[in-house]
């Protein structure tokens, strides 16, 4: 790992002038994106508006990003998993983020602040990765343009709130830029544990087994099976869990049976339904009309990503990303999920040429992330 | 030949540390107690609809009550969805929606407040698995190895508003078998319980006397 980080500086360094500039750049472009997000915290706790969330935003001026999700992702780092039969419980919420919530709250942080922390410097990692992993497949100008789409998206206020979608992210990226060098072993340990935090990184095997296909005629037989278990390295990550709590809850379907009970049931005419319960639950919460606008915005983003080149790989995964949550028979939190794909952020950036178009994209997004930011108190990510 | 069995070997070597180091780490986080998982248990059984039927004695007359919980699409449009519903001798129902009890009867009159301690003294809803939930998570009920006419027995002991409750689970399967229920100024109640599965008709056949 530590000799990858290095090789990852030094090509920053031969393809931009120097490392440093490259990573004060991405540096730059988080402290922008996490400034607005902060800041726009602070004034909702302050002053409002407060929403659901009336009783949590009393308790710090960052409060609003520890919210939701949050709360329970917390829960779990205190008192680890138990199933609830036929209520909301927690085995729904995968367990490397509260495991890091856990080891940080050991060095004497609390809980919300190990959140807040975890969160945001993995989201500085992810930037860093996903900026060597876009120029590595698209070129230097086009990974400035991704990159710094990907900081201040509307929807990336998420990044900063304690969950694991800008850890996930990290590992996600940091996977793919290794197996692009050859480094599967690195490949195979960021694929794994990204699955242990969240189960769409199970789609990072097929950007890496389009990798390992690609460079099959490089491979010697050691690194072939260091390929090989790279690719398959995600569904073992995930089988770590079900496994964990059939040792825990004597149940290795905990998982599932929570899910159920937060509204998420797969079935094949689960779109149908997500299409039927749209009325319903638009009138409920605005949140579905957001994920749907979300879901609609995603395809034409991923087509335009398939025009600009993007590996297969990449689009078949984020294609997965956005569609397979429909099944569950509900549109909610697409919008989050959405934000593990990178080609989305890819093919948003291969519709911007001109300088105008990019400054434009970045106000608008900025203004869109100050908005976003303070419904969170009205609708969950 | 050699060299696809090098390379397999490699690959699950590869997948298999993760998933055994996946499962180590995991091990970190604290696992629940066989108490927690014996509460939880017993939840799991009250989670569909149900009835209970008990015959309990107060200062002031035996009252037979039939005791549901689940989601009884009754009332009119309304769905009580997770709602304990307690029906007291075909005169009327206390509805516990949340915590929140609700009383109705068709004469409109107000119902008496010993409604409440009739309830849980029935085990309705002391018995919901919510209740055992919140127990099994703060860690204030007790779990003690008990017998109940020579079996032997997990004794839950929960406290309610105004009754504490001992519920009686198999302790393999964590079946409820039997409650035993005690208010604050002494009076006792202990009985066997039966939990099946309510269908819509049967919900309605109790509940014909008191909805609208």
């Amino acid at each position: 790992l530590t000799e990858y980080v290095g090789e990852l500086w030094s090509v920053s360094a031969t393809r931009d002038g120097s490392a440093a500039t490259a990573w004060w750049w991405v540096i730059g472009w988080w402290l922008i994106g996490r400034a607005i997000v902060f800041v726009t915290a602070i004034i909702v706790a302050a002053v409002g508006p407060v929403g659901y969330l009336r009783s949590e935003l009393a308790h710090g001026p960052l409060s609003l990003l520890n919210s939701w999700d949050g709360r329970w992702y917390q829960h779990v780092a205190a008192a680890g998993y138990l199933l609830v039969p036929g209520r909301q419980s927690d085995p729904a919420f995968f367990p490397l983020y509260p495991l890091l919530l856990r080891a940080t709250h050991e060095f004497g942080l609390g809980f919300p602040a190990a959140g807040l922390l975890i969160s945001n410097a993995a989201f500085l990692a992810a930037l860093v990765g996903f900026y060597d992993l876009t120029r590595l497949h698209l070129g230097s100008a086009f990974a400035r343009r991704a990159t710094r789409y990907l900081a201040v998206f509307p929807l990336g206020y998420v990044f900063s709130m304690t969950y694991p979608e800008s850890l996930v992210l990290a590992l996600t990226v940091f996977a793919a830029t290794a197996a692009l060098r050859g480094r599967w072993l690195p490949a195979a340990l960021c694929a794994g544990s990204a699955a242990l935090a969240r189960p769409e990184a199970l789609l990072i095997a097929l950007p890496l087994a389009e990798i390992a296909w690609r460079t099959r005629d490089s491979l010697t037989p050691r690194t072939r099976g260091l390929a090989l278990g790279a690719v398959l390295a995600p569904a073992a990550g995930l089988a770590a869990y079900p496994l964990y709590l059939a040792r825990a809850l004597h149940d290795p379907l905990a998982w599932n049976h929570a899910e159920q009970v937060w509204g998420r049931r797969f079935t094949p005419l689960g779109v149908v339904h997500a299409v039927q319960n749209l009325p319903t639950q638009s009138a409920q919460s605005y949140a579905v009309v957001r994920d749907l606008a979300a879901v609609l915005l995603y395809l034409a983003l991923l087509a335009a990503a398939h025009r600009a080149r993007v590996p297969t790989g990449w689009l078949l995964a984020g294609t997965v990303i956005v569609i397979l949550p429909i099944f569950s028979g509900t549109f909610e939190s697409i919008g989050r999920f959405g934000l593990l794909a990178p080609p989305i952020f890819w093919g948003l950036a291969s519709l911007v040429r001109r300088t105008r178009a990019d400054r434009m994209i970045l106000a608008l997004s900025m203004v869109l992330l100050v908005a976003a930011t303070v419904t969170v108190p009205f609708m969950f990510p | 030949m050699r060299a696809v069995l090098v390379s397999l070997s490699l690959a699950a070597l590869v997948a298999g540390g993760i998933a055994g180091g996946g499962l180590a780490v995991e091990s970190a986080l604290p696992s629940p107690t066989a108490t927690e998982l014996a509460k939880v248990g017993a939840a799991n059984w009250f989670v569909h609809d149900r009835l209970v039927e008990a015959t309990l004695g107060t200062s002031r007359r035996p009252v037979r009550a039939q005791c549901m919980s689940g989601s009884l699409p009754v009332f009119g449009h309304r769905r009580l969805s997770g709602a304990d519903v307690l029906v007291l001798n075909g005169r009327g129902a206390a509805i516990d929606v949340r915590g929140r009890v609700q009383l109705v009867t068709r004469a409109r009159e107000r119902p008496p407040e010993w409604w409440v301690a009739e309830m849980e003294l029935v085990g309705c809803p002391g018995l919901d698995a919510a209740v055992l939930e919140a127990a099994a998570r703060d860690r204030s009920a007790r779990v003690d190895s008990s017998s109940l006419a020579g079996s032997p027995m997990l004794a839950i002991r929960l406290s309610k508003r105004l009754t504490g409750l001992t519920i009686y689970v198999r302790p393999r399967t964590f079946e409820p078998v039997a409650v035993a229920a005690r208010t604050a100024n002494g009076i006792t109640n202990r009985w066997r319980i039966t939990l099946e599965r309510l269908t819509r008709a049967d919900a309605h056949a109790i509940l014909g006397g008191v909805s609208r």
